[in-house]
């Protein structure tokens, strides 16, 4: 089950990190290199999908807001890799960059989960199902942390 | 309020549930058949938030629905709850007297279901007895014995339901033999069908100590009440 989890969650991050249902429409031709990061980390090539985003966050122009998408990836990335403080970093400086964005949100959330971090991890979960309450990723993740944070209790009763 | 007046209000009530029955059969007139499931004399426990109450019931192939609690099984009487009826895939009748409609799922091998009552409600169930209709009430021993539980198994909470944070409530019901097995598990109600799984495995895993003989059973039911609290 554990095992289930752990690779429903990368699902959840991967579909995250990519960004849009097709990476192209949001990094666009002029930024292929951050389109292709993104793709490699959808793909589950973390560590190509980091250096070819490094590489076009240093080469491609970007606005504010696409470097923001850039960096929600990076720590998708590294989460997805169990580097979960190296995560925390790029997303902190997505969220400066753009606080719309609920990908970082998620993406920081999964981290924090990762470090056993609950209470951080349900704030940011919480900022992110505000921004986009029907993402399936945010569906997930909040349930990893219910997972941790719940304790179920069950009470019998005879009736007779 | 006088005897007379007293009979004629049952009169009345009589009538208008018979009314009631009327309207509500099948128009092929087929509602009951000598005989056929459930015409009996039944073992029943009802259940509310008001209490438990064990009293035998008896319906007879020509339609008409008797009560005996503790009172009157001592005395050998059968109270008149009118008629009972079918309804599509259900069982229905009323109790006038203390305002209760009982409804049960005529797809099941016992005879059990909800009641509604004027803000209140509950469920109840019954097992078959060997009882024949239009005898008097089997003995009050019947409605006495109080069944104690032997094992009683937790049901584990689904994991699914912990990650969506779904709470919820479940009853179920089942017969129990005199050497405390359970028998035919059902569950009653359910607030959500994720724990339907789990309540039955529970029950299953459960016994009672034993009662009585191996040929009688009682029914019994046991609620479980799923909750979640912040902890971790």
């Amino acid at each position: 089950m554990r095992r289930f989890l752990l690779v429903a969650s990368l699902a959840a991050l991967v579909s995250a990190a990519s960004a849009q249902p097709d990476s192209r429409s949001v990094f666009g031709t002029r930024t292929p290199l951050l389109a292709a990061g993104a793709d490699a980390i959808r793909a589950g090539r973390y560590d190509d999908g980091i250096r070819l985003t490094i590489q076009g966050l240093e080469s491609e122009p970007v606005s504010p807001r696409l470097k923001a998408a850039a960096l929600a990836n990076l720590c998708a990335a590294h989460a997805a890799k169990g580097e979960a403080d190296v995560a925390i970093d790029f997303c902190d400086e997505s969220v400066e960059l753009d606080p719309r964005n609920w990908r970082a949100y998620s993406n920081r959330s999964y981290a924090y989960w990762q470090k056993g971090m609950y209470a951080e991890a349900t704030a940011d979960i919480d900022v992110a199902a505000s921004l986009a309450p029907g993402a399936p990723q945010i569906r997930e993740i909040r349930g990893l942390i219910n997972e941790k944070t719940l304790l179920p209790r069950v009470t019998m009763e005879n009736r007779q | 309020m006088s005897a007379s007046a007293a009979r004629r209000g049952l009169c009345f009530t009589a009538a208008a549930v018979a009314l009631l029955a009327a309207a509500t059969a099948p128009p092929d007139g087929a509602a009951h058949e000598a005989e056929a499931w459930p015409v009996g004399v039944w073992s029943c426990l009802l259940y509310g938030t008001s209490g438990d109450l064990r009293f035998y019931l008896e319906l007879a192939g020509h339609g008409a629905a008797r009560i005996a609690r503790a009172t009157e099984t001592e005395k050998g009487e059968w109270r008149s709850l009118g008629v009972w009826r079918r309804a599509r895939d259900r069982i229905e009748f009323d109790d006038p007297l203390n305002g209760r409609f009982f409804v049960a799922d005529g797809r099941r091998a016992d005879l059990g279901g909800t009641w509604l009552g004027s803000g209140d409600r509950g469920g109840w169930w019954c097992t078959p007895t060997a009882y024949a209709v239009d005898d008097e009430p089997p003995s009050i021993a019947g409605l006495l014995p109080v069944l104690v539980p032997a094992v009683m198994a937790s049901p584990r909470y689904p994991l699914s339901a912990i990650r969506e944070a779904k709470e919820g409530r479940t009853v179920s019901c089942f017969a129990v033999t005199g050497a405390g097995e359970i028998l035919r598990p059902e569950v009653v109600e359910t607030t959500d069908d994720v724990f339907r799984g789990p309540t039955l495995e529970a029950v299953a895993g459960s016994r009672y100590r034993s009662w009585g003989s191996d040929d009688e059973a009682l029914p019994a039911c046991r609620s479980f009440t799923f909750e979640l609290r912040a902890g971790g």
